[in-house]
């Protein structure tokens, strides 16, 4: 017989183990899920690793590629004779810069610094500031970007140690950097590259070339003042100013020179000055004014030094009058063998289109008078004659070959035999008018309108509209030519090119004025402003004569 | 291609006309002309066109205004300023108004062609 209470205890044991057999059981299970889950974690872990050590192994490389890059950097902006740096939207100058840009501009540290502070204050300031405002707008042409650089031929001032104040010609161009660049729609741009040359050494080059092209040009100054004087007149200048500067040195080498004896040197330079002044020797009588001012210092007292410097002037203009007497000989020879001394007493560019018009005229069997006025007051710059004459001697050779007709022609048509040509240079007080006027047969407008078409410079739709007037402009489309046949000086179509491209380069322009069997008038309109700047903008034309 | 030539000179319409048709061999280039920056405004508001050739001095509308007008309307076309204005500053003004490029009149037309040509197909 068992004991009841032994019974419950064991059912109730045996609960207990069941459940605690379950319980075993959840956490086998879940040993596994854990187990599993270790596993997957182990395995995520190892990818984690590999991808970091991936990730640092390249990290490393772009670093090295770029510390590469860095020093490549490095050595061009150590080693670039170039000033090279980068300036930003606002303004300022990157890190990144070139050595030598330190050096040219003579700063310690350009770095984050405006670069409009390395100018000075002023046009070139504000004009630089327009010009880099319009280097970060994409749609402007570089062309025109350069056109306007305000940089090109800068003088940098910059003060040495010794609190000198040295400049140094500095050419400094820009060129821009994009941000999607090959985009065009998105384009914009990120910064300006600056590239400063140092050109110092080859200004000052240039310099002492031109000083030597000067120095020739004086030479031959003073060949063709000796010309322009009576074949006598400049040996017996050389001898008064011989005998002049003979006495001047002999008394200012005595040891002690009187007052009498520097009034008389005085007087006698004057003199020479005067005469050469009457010869129109500028040299002399710039170089004895100079005399004159030294020994005045003299006169006063101040002897230190002057006595040497009166003497090397006298040395150097003795030195020129030898030069001058050599030439002096040589002329007179040349005179005398071409039978120059016959002066008719014209104007040179008279006496060179009188000559133009001889010439065209027996190429095409005519014979024209030419009447020349001059009314111009005042001195011309070189570039300016040239053009003048270039245009002129372009205008009267047409006038001849196109403008007038052939003597038969003239007589039947009841005018005088020989053609007239009027040339008259005039002046207002802002234009200088030039002109041509021959009474030849003059432009017909028709005829015009025919040849344009002719020779295919304009359609029918184009011409028709124009009025006559508009009609006579189409002569100066380059290609045009109304003669009738080709002669080596006209009717090649370029005649007329000539004279608007010297209007043109004068800053004037070419109007024509004609009618049909009377005259034909080609005049130039030329702005004083622009006429007779001092520079001429054309380099061609610097070794012309 | 469409171009549009704007300048009150007839003369001068002849030789940009010309010199585009030159360097045009295939004749894929249409060109309209105006007289006056007015007239072009008309034009260029019922056309895409690609490229303006612009005078500056011209009546009624000038050529700064046309550009003016034109680039504050949101139209990114190229426009070409030839114009015997030649100072500094007015080109600076011109530049800054939005016009492409600028070329100076008097111009040879072999340089005009040289200007004109990275514009032309």
């Amino acid at each position: 017989m068992s004991d009841p209470t032994d019974e419950n205890e064991s059912a109730e044991l045996r609960e207990k183990v069941l459940d605690l057999e379950d319980a075993l059981d959840r956490l086998e299970s879940q040993h596994e899920v854990l187990e599993n889950f270790c596993f997957g974690l182990e395995q995520e872990h190892d990818r984690a690793r590999t991808l970091v050590e991936n990730t640092r192994a390249e990290l490393q490389k772009s670093y090295e590629a770029l510390r590469a890059l860095k020093e490549d950097q490095d050595e061009i902006f150590a080693t670039v004779t170039q000033g090279i740096l980068t300036i930003n939207r606002d303004g300022t100058i990157n890190p990144g810069y070139s050595r030598a840009a330190g050096q040219i501009l003579e700063r310690g540290d350009l770095e984050s610094m405006p670069f409009v502070e390395l100018l000075p204050e002023g046009p070139v300031r504000a004009k630089f500031g327009r010009f880099l405002d319009l280097q970060f707008l994409p749609r402007t042409q570089p062309a025109m970007l350069a056109r306007l650089n305000p940089l090109t031929d800068y003088a940098h001032s910059v003060t040495t140690e010794d609190g000198l104040v040295r400049e140094k010609s500095l050419a400094i161009s820009f060129a821009r950097i994009w941000k999607n660049a090959t985009d065009d729609s998105e384009r914009s741009v990120r910064k300006v590259l600056v590239v400063i040359d140092d050109q110092t050494t080859e200004h000052e080059l240039t310099r002492e070339l031109e000083r030597r092209v000067k120095e020739q040009a004086r030479k031959v100054e003073t060949a063709y003042q000796i010309l322009m004087l009576p074949p006598s007149a400049y040996e017996e200048f050389i001898e008064e100013t011989d005998r002049g500067l003979g006495y001047i040195e002999s008394s200012l080498q005595t040891s002690d020179v009187s007052v009498e004896s520097l009034r008389k040197c005085a007087r006698t330079l004057h003199t020479l000055k005067g005469s050469a002044r009457a010869l129109g020797l500028d040299y002399v009588q710039h170089k004895t004014h100079r005399m004159e001012g030294l020994l005045g210092e003299l006169q006063q007292g101040q002897s230190t030094g002057v006595v040497a410097r009166v003497l090397e002037a006298l040395n150097e203009l003795r030195e020129r009058l030898r030069e001058g007497n050599e030439m002096s000989s040589r002329i007179s020879e040349m005179r005398s063998t071409l039978r120059l001394d016959q002066d008719d007493g014209r104007h040179e560019l008279e006496r060179l289109l009188a000559g133009s018009i001889r010439v065209e005229g027996e190429a095409c069997g005519k014979v024209a008078s030419l009447s020349f006025v001059d009314e111009l007051a005042g001195q011309v710059p070189r570039h300016f004659r040239v053009r003048v004459k270039n245009a002129l001697i372009q205008l009267v050779r047409n006038a001849v070959s196109h403008g007038l007709e052939a003597s038969a022609e003239r007589a039947g048509l009841g005018k005088a035999r020989d053609g007239r040509i009027e040339v008259r240079i005039t002046e207002t007080e802002d234009t200088i008018r030039v002109s041509c006027r021959d009474d030849g047969r003059g432009i017909s407008a028709a005829e015009i309108r025919a040849r344009a078409l002719e020779r295919g410079l304009a359609n029918p739709e184009e011409v028709d509209p124009l009025d006559d007037e508009q009609v006579l402009e189409l002569i100066f489309l380059p290609g045009f030519s109304t003669a009738p046949s080709v002669t080596e000086a006209s009717g090649r179509g370029v005649g007329m090119d000539v004279v608007v491209e010297n209007a043109a380069a004068l800053g004037g322009r070419v109007r024509v004025d004609t009618e049909v069997g009377k005259h034909t008038e080609f005049v130039l309109e030329l702005p004083k402003r622009t006429a007779l700047a001092e520079l001429s903008l054309d380099p061609s034309l610097e070794h012309e004569q | 291609m469409k171009v549009l030539i704007v300048d009150d000179s007839p003369v001068m319409r002849i030789l940009i006309r010309r010199t585009i048709e030159e360097h045009n061999p295939d004749e894929t280039v249409e060109i309209t002309e105006a007289c006056d920056g007015e007239e072009a405004l008309g034009k260029v508001s019922g056309t895409n066109f690609d490229l303006v050739m612009l005078d500056w001095n011209m009546p009624v509308l000038d050529g700064l205004s046309f550009v003016k007008k034109v680039r504050g309307d949101g139209l990114d076309l190229p426009i070409i300023m030839i114009s015997a204005v030649s100072d500094e500053s007015s080109i600076f003004d011109a530049c800054e108004a939005g016009v492409t490029d600028y070329i100076e009149k008097p111009v040879r037309p072999t340089d005009l062609a040289e200007r004109i040509r990275p514009y032309l197909p």
